[in-house]
């Protein structure tokens, strides 16, 4: 791992929030970068493993394949149902502040 | 004894038999609950009224002879498993006021062999702990000592089931979630094969970590609760087309002599004395009961698997955790607390561009890597043995202010998860101080037979779960 | 002014977005058929993103990806897996999109192009993968205030994207284009491609150059959610014009995605500061990979269909078609197949498959009313009709009313509705091969006489 990657900052601290869509105060932002420095100094050690021969494993069951069949459709929830534990709703929609931007 | 101090075996033998209701049974239970729950924590929910109505209807079968195989039994959910009509947090302000519109598939098994739902127990928000102290709800104490924490983060269905607030109580285990609590609250919990039970309706934390199960005050009930829950649904993918043995029946089958793997790496580490020593005490019992011989392994990449779990587990958090925008449900982001936020940031980072490749990809890469280390053990050996914590239980706010040294006390249980195998914590004694201590089992994928076999020889020979805490 | 700037051309790609028409969602089972329903009201833990809910991948949705992929001439990879592209949007209800990322189910392949009298031109296909709808957004004032109205019935619903390289270079081929795949996705009946139902969306790439320059731009404008060839034409060409001016003026043009307002017909800049996406895609943990074996890859070979081009010169040298009668009557499938099966009764019966063709084409037959042995037999049988001319009809004409003298009575008591009925009973008997007109003319005549039959 470079140096580059050791000491987290606060800049980037406040980009991973953003990208997150979580929203930090100023003390929290200096708390986070403390803690998760600490927390990515240990990682460094993975980096002492030649891992370049070795495949990555993110299915431990070595499962493949597993699909279901097209068919005729099973039962829905009823709208109410669906909208029962929203904050926000009208007419059979849920509701939020006006968007304008394009994702 | 009270009735709440059953087994689940023993309870639906005096149901069967007529020597008491199901009523009542929930009754004293919910009593159980009353005196010492405001104090203990255990419960995020209680659902007094249902649990009596379906009591009712569990009397009812019983007097027409109806044998479903948890009639009348009274249970309760980690608040992380969805139940239709009743609130489920997370343990989290998030999802304070959240109903759930579908039963998760364990719940509904749980339902169909007619056991009666008493309520919903605390945890360590979204599963994100070891302790039981990071839930917006209150922190749950181990009904042993209270001063000292019950393990998480399935900490409110260890301490319920420890304080007879019910039979049995599912939890997750992640990285170490059921086996800790059970651990440190004197039961029976196994972290199952992943994919052995189905995740539908589970609140994710980390998709490929997750593993469903339940904590049980013996071995004989873990079987039978194992024979119930596990098996595909089709609904969640990541299930292999495993058949589901009859766990119970093969509970009394001979273990024959045993190939006992001790891995150096789980024994070099700082091991707290009693604990060492009471886990070696229940290794030789299990020597002298089935025979076998303990054989020194090596599982040489165990120093990675703390900094592989908390690079691949945040990630998957970090994403799991993206559908709670507050807009079909919950109260918002900002409702997040602290644990859970620091792990968030954590995934985002390590999954974000210019970083994917030397954090994600390289954990990826070292879980193989520690997949490995264990196939290559249990080519040698038949199971592998190790103390569930390195300490005894400890206190309510001596680790909280420091994310990391939690973190670290991880690491005889994660590489566990890392794998995907099935580990059994069994209760092995107390200490000086009365504290209980646990001992996992480890074994290959999909070997819960030979787990469930082992530890019912051993509990039959030491019984430890007749201990009770004084509540 | 800009010292003489060589002639600029537009380099342009195309990102197609197609629903599939499978009877469930992509991973559950919802309704897929989502166009008109009242909202929220085909939705399930799944696809409305609940907590614990899990995916199960639809199989059909898979196949028929791959069978777009060999329909385009793609390599189907033996490995593929679903991953996740995480980000934030209302309509998006898991907080991530279940996509494909480095191992899509087809990659490479080209579709090719007549862009003149006799050249061809191949437009290179990136990839083709599978990912879930999102759901739907609307705006609403309400109150006076503006809010955003989210209904999930869309999400979930299989979407298939086609990416082409950068390899069109022109409005005309970025038309011919869209609508070869439109044909193709038809052809393979996968989806309808309904573009006033959304089922098939265009994302526009477009960047101009100096036309002898072979290297790519060093930037790219997108425009997204194009639903229709005429907004397609006219999101390209505002660019291409817009673009021009700003790179004669010396402007240097950045990455950027825009959007497209459809009452003025033109692009605007998107209000939100442009930052690149940081997606964290990481395989989907959820769905275990797909590694194909060649039987199955061979299975769906199978289903592909002959298509247009192939079709249309087998016409040609089988029916003696010219190109253009080839190539209207292979525009459609159903059309094609029609067709086909009137020729080879057409060649049957001794009569040119040719005007079988016209006959279609000029619409001098209302082909929904006949089979295509039916047609077949008419068209040869009117040259036969022609010549024994109005006495056979006629026979007909009595024998029909004389099998349904209740409806006769009725008819002239008032209900001269029935003369529709009394046709086609004609038109039944004669298997066709009446002539409708004069059927109606001695029918007519016979009705309106008071005794008879």
């Amino acid at each position: 791992m470079s140096s580059k990657l050791k000491k987290l900052n606060q800049k980037q601290v406040r980009r991973v929030a953003d990208l997150a869509k979580l929203t930090l105060t100023a003390k929290e932002i200096a708390k986070f970068t403390a803690q998760l420095s600490t927390i990515l100094d240990h990682f460094q050690s993975l980096a002492e493993v030649n891992t370049a021969e070795v495949e990555s494993t993110s299915q431990v069951t070595g499962l493949r394949n597993v699909t279901r069949q097209d068919g005729k459709p099973g039962r829905c929830l009823a709208s109410a149902e669906a909208l029962a534990d929203a904050p926000a709703k009208h007419q059979g929609y849920f509701k939020v502040k006006g968007i304008f931007e394009k994702k | 004894m009270k009735l709440n101090e059953l087994t689940i075996d023993q309870a639906q033998e005096g149901l069967f038999r007529g020597d008491f209701s199901s009523v009542e049974l929930v009754r004293a239970c919910l009593a159980r609950i009353k005196k010492a729950d405001s104090r203990i924590k255990a419960f995020i929910t209680v659902c007094e009224k249902k649990a009596l109505n379906q009591a009712r209807e569990a009397d009812q079968q019983l007097r027409k002879g109806i044998k479903k195989r948890l009639l009348g039994i009274p249970v309760a959910f980690k608040d992380l498993f969805v139940t239709e009509g009743i609130k489920t947090t997370a343990g989290s302000q998030v999802l304070a006021d959240f109903i759930p519109q579908y039963d998760a598939t364990v719940v509904r098994r749980f339902k169909e062999a007619g056991a009666i739902v008493v309520g919903k127990t605390n945890l360590d928000a979204w599963g994100h702990g070891s302790s039981g102290e990071n839930s917006a709800f209150g922190a749950t104490r181990n009904p042993w000592n209270q001063e000292y924490v019950p393990g998480g983060s399935s900490s409110g269905s260890g301490a319920a089931l420890a304080a007879g607030m019910c039979l049995a109580a599912t939890g997750t285990d992640t990285g170490s979630s059921i086996r800790l609590p059970a651990s440190f609250c004197n039961l029976v919990g196994m972290k199952n094969t992943y994919g052995r039970v189905s995740r539908f309706g589970v609140i994710a934390m980390a998709s490929s970590f997750d593993c469903p199960g339940c904590l049980t005050k013996t071995v004989k009930d873990q079987a039978a609760i194992l024979e119930i829950i596990s098996g595909q649904d089709g609904a969640d993918a990541t299930m292999p087309d495993q058949k589901v043995p009859d766990y119970s029946r093969i509970l009394s089958q001979e273990t024959g002599s045993l190939k006992i793997g001790l891995p150096k790496e789980y024994f070099n580490r700082g091991i707290d004395n009693e604990v060492g020593d009471l886990v070696k005490k229940a290794i030789r019992k299990i020597i002298d009961l089935s025979g076998g011989e303990i054989i020194p392994v090596s599982l040489p990449h165990t120093k990675y698997a703390m900094p592989c779990y908390y690079i691949l587990v945040p990630s998957e958090i970090s994403s799991n955790l993206a559908r709670y925008d507050g807009i079909r449900y919950g109260r918002g982001r900002d409702k997040f607390g602290d644990e859970a936020k620091r792990r968030i940031m954590l995934g985002t980072y390590a999954l974000s561009a210019g970083y994917y490749d030397a954090f994600y990809l390289k954990a990826q890469k070292i879980r193989t890597l520690i997949k490995r280390d264990f196939e290559k053990v249990f080519s040698k050996v038949d199971v592998i043995m190790a103390p569930t914590s390195p300490t005894l239980p400890f206190k309510l706010g001596e680790k909280t202010n420091d994310p990391l040294a939690m973190y670290l006390s991880d690491i005889l249980v994660c590489p566990v998860n890392i794998a995907g195998i099935p580990a059994l914590n069994l209760p092995v004694g107390f200490s000086k101080n009365g504290l209980p201590v646990g001992m996992q089992i480890i074994g290959s994928q999909f070997s819960e037979e030979k787990l469930l076999r082992i530890g019912y020889t051993y509990e039959q020979a030491t019984e430890w779960y007749k201990i009770k805490p004084k509540i | 002014m800009k010292k003489n700037m060589a002639v600029l051309e537009p380099v342009i790609g195309l990102e197609i977005h197609l629903e599939l028409t499978t009877r469930q969602k992509m991973f559950c089972r919802c309704p897929a058929d989502h166009f008109g329903k009242e909202p929220n009201t085909q939705t399930c833990p799944v696809c409305l993103g609940l907590p614990g809910a899990l995916p199960y991948p639809n199989q059909k949705a898979i196949e028929d990806t791959v069978l777009l992929g060999l329909a385009l001439g793609c390599r189907i990879p033996k490995k593929a897996k679903f991953d996740r592209k995480n980000y934030f949007y209302p309509d998006l209800p898991k907080g991530y999109q279940i996509s494909q990322y480095d191992q899509p189910f087809a990659l490479g392949g080209g579709l090719k192009l007549k862009i003149k009298n006799e050249t061809y031109k191949t437009i290179r296909i990136n990839r083709v993968h599978l990912e879930e709808d999102t759901g739907k957004l609307v705006h609403r004032l309400i109150g006076g205030r503006d809010y955003s109205l989210i209904d999930f019935n869309r999400s979930s619903v299989p979407l298939v994207e086609v990416v082409t390289e950068p390899d069109i270079a022109s409005i005309e081929e970025l038309i011919a284009f869209g609508k070869k795949i439109h044909q193709l996705v038809r052809y393979l009946g996968i989806s309808p491609a309904d573009m006033q139902k959304g089922q098939m969306r265009f994302e526009l790439n477009l960047s101009m150059r100096p036309r002898e320059d072979r290297k790519l731009p060093d930037y790219r404008v997108e425009v997204k959610n194009l639903n229709s060839f005429k907004f397609l034409k006219a999101a390209a060409e505002y660019e291409i014009k817009r673009q021009s001016q700003a790179l004669i003026r010396g402007q240097k043009l950045l990455q950027e995605t825009r959007g497209f307002n459809e009452k003025k017909m033109i692009t605007f800049a998107q209000r939100s500061k442009e930052e690149a996406h940081d997606y964290r895609y990481f395989p989907e943990a959820d769905i275990p990979p797909i590694s194909w074996p060649e039987s199955a890859i061979r299975r769906i070979k199978k289903r592909l269909p002959e298509l247009p081009e192939a079709k249309q010169i087998r016409f040609q040298r089988d029916f003696r078609l010219n190109p253009a009668e080839a190539e209207r009557l292979t525009r459609e499938k159903s059309r094609a197949d029609y067709f086909e099966k009137a020729a080879v009764e057409a060649l049957r019966l001794k009569l040119e498959p040719a005007k079988i063709a016209r006959a279609i084409i000029n619409k001098r037959i209302e082909t929904a009313h006949f089979s295509p042995i039916q047609l077949a037999e008419r068209i040869a049988g009117q040259q036969k009709l022609n010549k024994t001319g109005r006495s056979d009809t006629t026979a007909l004409v009595e024998k029909v009313l004389a099998k349904y003298p209740g409806e006769v009575n009725r008819y002239r008591e008032g209900k001269i509705g029935l003369i529709q009925f009394f046709i086609g009973q004609i038109m039944k008997e004669s298997r066709g091969l009446a002539d409708p007109e004069i059927t109606r003319t001695i029918l007519l005549k016979k009705l309106n006489q008071e005794q008879n039959f």
